[in-house]
């Protein structure tokens, strides 16, 4: 009993103040591209191949890139259009309380460890009303990782439709947005677009925690 | 689907076998297509391979503690082993840009350096995490509650160890003596070497003890490297394959052995790869250590072993 207050006290409070400031990334960092690409389709990794001059640096440290519509995610050199959001109706049902249901639908697992990793007490996701359930009945949307492998297809459809309306599908990570690194792959769709719509597009490879609660409080009307 | 895709991106779909494991299954393919090319990377490289690898078994492995502690129910320790987790992978991030390591290893090398300051500063970080690390884990081994629900749950036998062939910190927690590190050194293990951990008794306990004990082995491991870092450059010349040729690489990965196969045909093209992720060994023995336990004693020995559903099914 004194041993779990006493760690208590040493721990100390965690919890950071995003969104009233911004934590800072390392240098390193691969945020926002600054080249022209699709971000849906970038896998952020350092030895992308650019036509680009040498002395620019391919990624910037902004870590906010969700986009409402998939035209969005191509990034042509100038600003990003952020995810918008949900209309007024929607935000007074949604707006102090979204319950999401996440499918892995063939993902490698990075993205889901990032939205697991959102729950811990750095991010502390529940502080903002949103919550994760373990069944689309008790769901008011869908959260997508992973290409959307042959096999889950169903399963991933069959979830959508046992969401009660209205109801809000978020696709997070290079490969729920265009099948990532296992693109034309036999086993796998490119993504989830065409097989059910999406209203919220976060990118990355896995993208930061930050980057998907940017989107999900973009699309709140929070930010 | 490694075989259809150019070298580019065999690289990228290396690092996506399980999302977890990245600089485990990217460290097998280097090794992979540095000996099809008969290159070596150099051993600052090596070193910093290393060190990714162990902040990746950290992390794991704190994580790993972080969700056995909320399925009991004990929620402080889960928050705070929970946060310890970030502080590895923000390491990670540190040295690679992203918090799994990803764009670290390459073919013939790694990408990114270390230099002075962010030794020093990986060290003090370190140091800072090894006293946290040891007090949480006083705080979650010391608590007869905790222990009384981790003993004797989920038991798998020496024997049965051995014949399903499971590897990892699984393994040895039944107190099979195998580790890829110590057996096959490769890497910076042939010059710095981690003894070998291992418990009896193969229940939930066992396999939060190794965690922790692994834990604790790793952190004086990245000690030491980060204190001797060899000098040189980072990437060896670019890989050219042979022709008909075929190697095996193997790796321990935080939930153990992994293993890559490659054949080059006469063209030196790769006609065939091969990946075995431990999570193929080791979902039978989560299967036996669940025969005729309670239900709620399955979340229990499913985070026990937390095996990949991507790295299974290759
Ligand atoms: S986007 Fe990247 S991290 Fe996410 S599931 Fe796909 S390969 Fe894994």
């Amino acid at each position: 009993m004194w041993g779990v207050i006493i760690n208590r006290l040493k721990q100390g409070f965690r919890t950071l103040s995003y969104p009233k400031e911004t934590p800072s990334f390392p240098k390193r960092f691969r945020g926002k591209p600054n080249i022209p690409v699709d971000m849906g389709e970038c896998l952020f990794n350092q030895d992308i191949k650019t036509t680009c001059l040498k002395d620019i640096a391919v990624y910037s440290q902004d870590y906010r890139m969700a986009v409402s519509k998939k035209e969005d995610l191509i990034f042509k050199g100038d600003e990003i259009k952020l995810a918008a959001a949900l209309d007024e109706k929607m935000r007074r049902i949604f707006g102090r309380s979204l319950k999401l249901r996440e499918v892995c639908a063939g993902s490698c697992g990075g993205c889901d460890a990032e939205i697991q990793a959102m729950g811990n007490i750095v991010f502390d996701l529940s502080r903002f009303g949103i919550q994760f359930v373990a069944s689309p009945r008790h769901a008011d949307g869908l959260m997508i990782t992973g290409p959307v492998t042959k096999n889950m297809e169903l399963a991933l459809k069959k979830t959508y439709e046992a969401i009660p309306h209205p109801k809000i599908v978020i696709a997070v990570g290079a490969c729920a947005l265009s099948g990532g690194p296992f693109v034309g792959g036999k086993e796998v769709h490119n993504g989830v677009d065409g097989l059910i719509p999406v209203d919220l597009y976060i990118p990355g490879c896995p993208p930061h925690p930050l980057t998907i609660l940017d989107g999900l409080l973009r699309l709140l009307g929070k930010l | 689907m490694m075989e259809e895709v150019s070298l580019d991106r065999a690289i990228l779909l290396a690092e996506s076998i399980a999302g977890d494991t990245v600089v485990g299954h990217a460290t097998a393919y280097c090794n992979i297509i540095e000996s099809l090319s008969d290159i070596e990377a150099p051993s600052r490289a090596e070193a910093i391979r290393a060190i990714a690898l162990e902040l990746e078994r950290l992390a794991n492995h704190v994580g790993d503690a972080g969700s056995l502690s909320a399925d009991i129910g004990f929620l402080s320790a889960a928050a705070y082993f929970g946060r310890l987790r970030g502080e590895f992978l923000n390491l990670l991030m540190e040295l690679s840009g992203n918090r799994y390591g990803r764009s670290l290893c390459r073919p013939g090398g790694v990408l990114f350096d270390l230099n002075q300051g962010m030794i020093e500063d990986f060290q003090k970080r370190l140091l800072t995490a090894r006293k946290d690390l040891k007090e949480i884990s006083g705080l979650f081994f010391g608590k007869s509650s905790v222990l009384s629900r981790l003993e004797e749950i989920g038991v798998v036998s020496i024997q049965t160890a051995q014949e399903l062939g499971l590897v990892g910190p699984t393994a040895r927690a039944c107190g099979c003596g195998l580790d890829v590190r110590t057996d096959y050194a490769f890497g910076m293990y042939r010059f710095h070497h981690i003894p070998i951990s291992t418990v009896s008794s193969g229940d939930v306990y066992a396999r939060s003890l190794i965690r922790w004990i692994e834990s604790q082995r790793s952190i004086e491991f990245l000690l030491e490297v980060l204190d001797q870092m060899p000098k040189g450059n980072l990437q060896a010349k670019t890989p050219v394959l042979k022709p008909n040729h075929m190697v095996l690489a193997m790796v321990e990965g935080w939930r153990g052995e992994i293993v890559h196969v490659a054949m080059t045909d006469s063209n030196s093209r790769i006609v065939r790869y091969k990946i075995k992720d431990p999570s193929f060994n080791n979902w039978m023995g989560l299967s036996m250590a669940v025969r005729g336990a309670q239900i709620s004693d399955f979340p229990l020995c499913n985070k026990s072993f937390n095996l990949s559903y991507a790295g299974h099914d290759l």
